[in-house]
């Protein structure tokens, strides 16, 4: 079925070389190496961009055949849209995220640039792949028991909770947040190139100001962690909500902070109820 | 591989089970057998009953607890002298000497009905000495779901009356990717159909159904996928108040189909009951399909089973294997014998904890409204 | 079996005991024991009363004298309830707790 796929996004991106790296649940992404419209020997003079300036990303939403035709267009327009839409707003607000280059909403889109590198095991650097790569090391490797759970893992995790604070703060929820859609790139100003985490995959998300929204965010993360991560998930949860706190510290919010957790503590409660007949 | 006989009486080659179900307004009663060793393609549970009656209301009305539960008292020992019957033939005096255990559901469902069952499940259990064990509704689908269908390790699609989940096993649990942030599937349609006063026989979600497949314009309906949950409350009163507009007369732009075949508007078409229900379904499983296919993608599985009452649907199924088949993967699900709410599916699961070594006493056996699927330890499964 | 069930209601104002005669009959389809208004009004047929088929098993002859006791006290109640203040919320407790499913135990909801 991806090779049907594949030439559709060729129709729409003639010129392009395209690999594709992943093939999530809604989009395909692919790497090329020509940039949407700039001239071929162009190189980046933006020093200030962590991205890999010889390829880029392209993130195609297809038709999904099983949905009704009217909604499949409506679902496909609105998400890339808002996702794009989203990715600018925060570049202009220096948020680390990918930069968006650029978009065709109704064919469902978008063109960005390259964040990540690949893990010893060739996948791509998630949070999951990054996880479940020393999950593994720590099961098979007596020498080091605790590479799943260790100092670096904890400072990855409570960044991870910084970024989604100041994105909060910004009332920007995620919609979506996974292990999956937290990407770690290398810090380039770095000398010891520390990895640090960055969030992607924006179709879901949205502006809100309400609590509520912030905690079901928070709320749908540490579910997300819980089922893909059960081992150490109850301590990367404690590490990723400690940068959370930390974030709206450091913008000297935290009456904020606490109508959040206040929220998110209600939400976990309804999701323990939640078996009952409505 | 999990050892299921370490319980085994001396000279004991078999195992039965009664399970009695009855959280919501079906009160079904099975018995199955086990034959000793690993349960596989080779070595199946056998059914040997699987009886059932639904309590029913008027069109527009729901079911209450009080007599939900009144039906399910009223039932219980015919059922049961029922399947007895059925499964071995001879009178009730000898046939309960063959079972090991009493498996009923201990939660989560409506708290009357629940009662009703478990004091029959009870008074069995002291009055036969035979133990009971106590089962989570759930667990029962997902179990019976695998065995019917021989799906090894799927992401399973529970939807029902009273539970959305999204559910995939792993370390013996099964966990809760995504679930509904209101109300169960079910439960919408159910109330749907009241407020279009569609007969509840033989169930609510059946007729809407047969009304969809006339239906052939699509609305626009509120669609609310957040993250790998759903939630349908929004969609409901959208719905609801467009349906109370076509019943009342009233003028809403929404329900003239857009055709614009000629660009004018000449030939207005007008929205029907059956577009509403075609628009409800084709919103509502979308929204499953993606969930269904977000989970598929997180923990790379290529397999998904469909359990529970809404399961019976054929347009959910097909919607479903069109996903499937595009990533190349396969869909299961089981036929109405066993996704609407059974006791088959109590006894099997409450079957498997006994052949581990678990039975619950009668001071422990309270049911609870809540009981959430990834509570049970699944001492069964160890991969 | 020898022993017959038996009920008792105390309150600071008054004692009252339920017993059961078993030279009167009895049966397992009891007054108070039917379908809810709410359904009859809606135009309910009663397909649910129980099996009535003759039985002269001991089993079968506690749950009809429990049935007649089951009668009596809810009759008894009834009336009492009706003399209460009918707006307090311990006079909608039965209603609250038959119809709408609430968990008493569970005091946490919004």
């Amino acid at each position: 079925m991806s090779v049907e796929i594949i030439k559709r996004v060729e129709q729409l991106l003639p010129y392009h070389d395209l690999k594709l790296i992943s093939q999530g649940a809604e989009a395909l992404v692919f790497i090329t190496t020509k940039h949407p419209y700039l001239p071929k020997n162009y190189k980046s003079l933006d020093l200030s961009t962590d991205a890999d300036s010889s390829k880029y990303i392209i993130k195609y939403r297809p038709p999904k055949p099983y949905r009704h035709e009217i909604l499949d267009k409506q679902i496909t327009k609105s998400r890339t849209a808002s996702e794009a839409k989203i990715l600018n707003k925060l570049t202009i607000l220096n948020f680390k995220t990918p930069k968006l280059i650029s978009m065709d909403a109704p064919h469902g889109l978008i063109i960005m640039e390259y964040i990540g590198y690949d893990l010893n095991n060739g996948d791509i650097s998630s949070l999951k792949n990054h996880l479940w790569l020393l999950e593994k090391q720590q099961e098979s490797n007596n020498y080091n028991p605790n590479v799943a759970n260790d100092a670096s893992v904890e400072s990855l995790l409570k960044m991870v909770g910084e970024r989604l604070g100041e994105l909060h703060l910004y009332d920007i929820v995620h919609g979506d947040l996974t292990s999956s859609n937290i990407m770690l790139i290398k810090d380039s100003e770095s000398e010891t190139g520390n990895v640090e985490p960055t969030l992607i995959d924006f179709g879901l998300s949205s502006y809100s100001s309400l609590s509520e929204d912030k905690a079901v965010d928070l709320y749908v993360l540490e579910r997300a962690l819980i089922s893909t991560h059960p081992v150490y998930a109850t301590q990367y949860n404690e590490w990723m909500l400690e940068g959370y706190c930390q974030a709206y510290k450091a913008q000297k919010s935290m009456k904020r902070h606490v109508e959040v957790i206040r929220r998110l503590e209600g939400v976990r409660l309804r999701g323990r109820k939640r078996s009952l007949l409505g | 591989m999990v050892n299921l006989d370490q319980y085994l009486k001396p000279n004991q080659t078999e195992y039965y089970a009664l399970g009695l179900e009855g959280s919501a307004n079906k009160l079904g009663i099975g018995i199955i057998k086990h034959n000793i060793g690993q349960l596989t393609t080779l070595n199946k549970a056998e059914v040997l009953s699987n009886v059932r009656d639904t309590y029913i209301t008027p069109a527009g009305e729901g079911f209450l607890p009080r007599d939900t539960a009144r039906h399910h008292r009223n039932w219980v020992v015919r059922l049961i002298k029922e399947a007895l019957n059925e499964a071995f033939g001879c009178g009730l005096h000898d046939s309960f000497k063959k079972l090991d255990c009493i498996c009923f559901t201990q939660g989560p469902g409506m708290g009357a009905p629940l009662q009703s069952v478990v004091i029959a499940a009870r008074t069995l259990s002291q009055l036969w000495g035979i133990p009971m064990i106590g089962v989570n509704h759930c667990i029962g689908h997902i179990e019976m779901g695998r065995e019917i269908t021989n799906a090894m390790n799927p992401v399973v699609l529970y939807v029902s009356g009273g539970n959305t989940q999204i559910i995939a096993y792993s370390r013996q649990r099964y966990r809760i990717f995504g679930e509904t942030l209101d109300i169960a599937i079910g439960n919408c349609l159910d109330r749907f159909a009241r407020v279009l006063k569609i007969s509840n026989y033989p169930s609510p979600g059946y007729n809407i159904e047969q009304l969809a497949k006339k239906g052939k314009n699509f609305i626009e309906l509120p669609y609310t996928v957040k993250g790998m949950d759903l939630s349908m409350s929004g969609i409901l009163e959208f719905i609801e108040s467009l349906a109370n507009d076509l019943f009342n007369g009233k003028k809403n732009k929404l329900l003239i189909a857009k055709n614009g075949t000629n660009g004018t508007n000449e030939d207005e078409e007008k929205i029907t009951i059956e577009d509403l229900c075609f628009s409800l379904q084709e919103c509502l499983y979308a929204m499953l399909v993606e969930i269904t296919e977000r989970a598929m993608a997180h923990v790379n599985a290529n397999q998904v089973l469909i359990v529970g009452g809404v399961g019976c649907n054929e347009r959910l199924q097909e919607m479903m294997k069109i996903m499937v088949l595009d990533r190349n993967g396969s869909i299961f699900a089981t036929d109405e014998r066993f996704c609407i709410d059974n006791g088959i599916m109590i006894a099997h699961a409450g079957l498997l904890s006994y052949r581990m070594g678990d039975f619950t006493e009668l001071s422990e056996s309270v049911c609870t409204q809540k009981f959430r699927t990834d509570e049970v330890l699944v001492k069964w499964r160890d991969d | 079996m020898s022993s017959l069930p038996t009920a008792i209601y105390t309150s600071p104002d008054l004692t009252r005991n339920f017993h059961v005669d078993p030279s009167k009959s009895h049966t397992t389809d009891g007054v108070t024991t039917g379908p809810s208004d709410h359904v009859l009004k809606a135009g309910a047929i009663d397909k649910d009363k129980p099996s009535l088929i003759p039985t002269d098993a001991k089993i079968g002859l506690l749950r009809a004298y429990l049935t007649t006791l089951q009668d009596d006290v809810n009759l008894f109640l009834t009336k009492r309830m009706a003399h209460d203040d009918l707006n307090s919320i311990e006079g909608d407790l039965e209603r609250r707790i038959l119809d709408d499913g609430v968990d008493e135990d569970d005091d946490d909801d919004e």
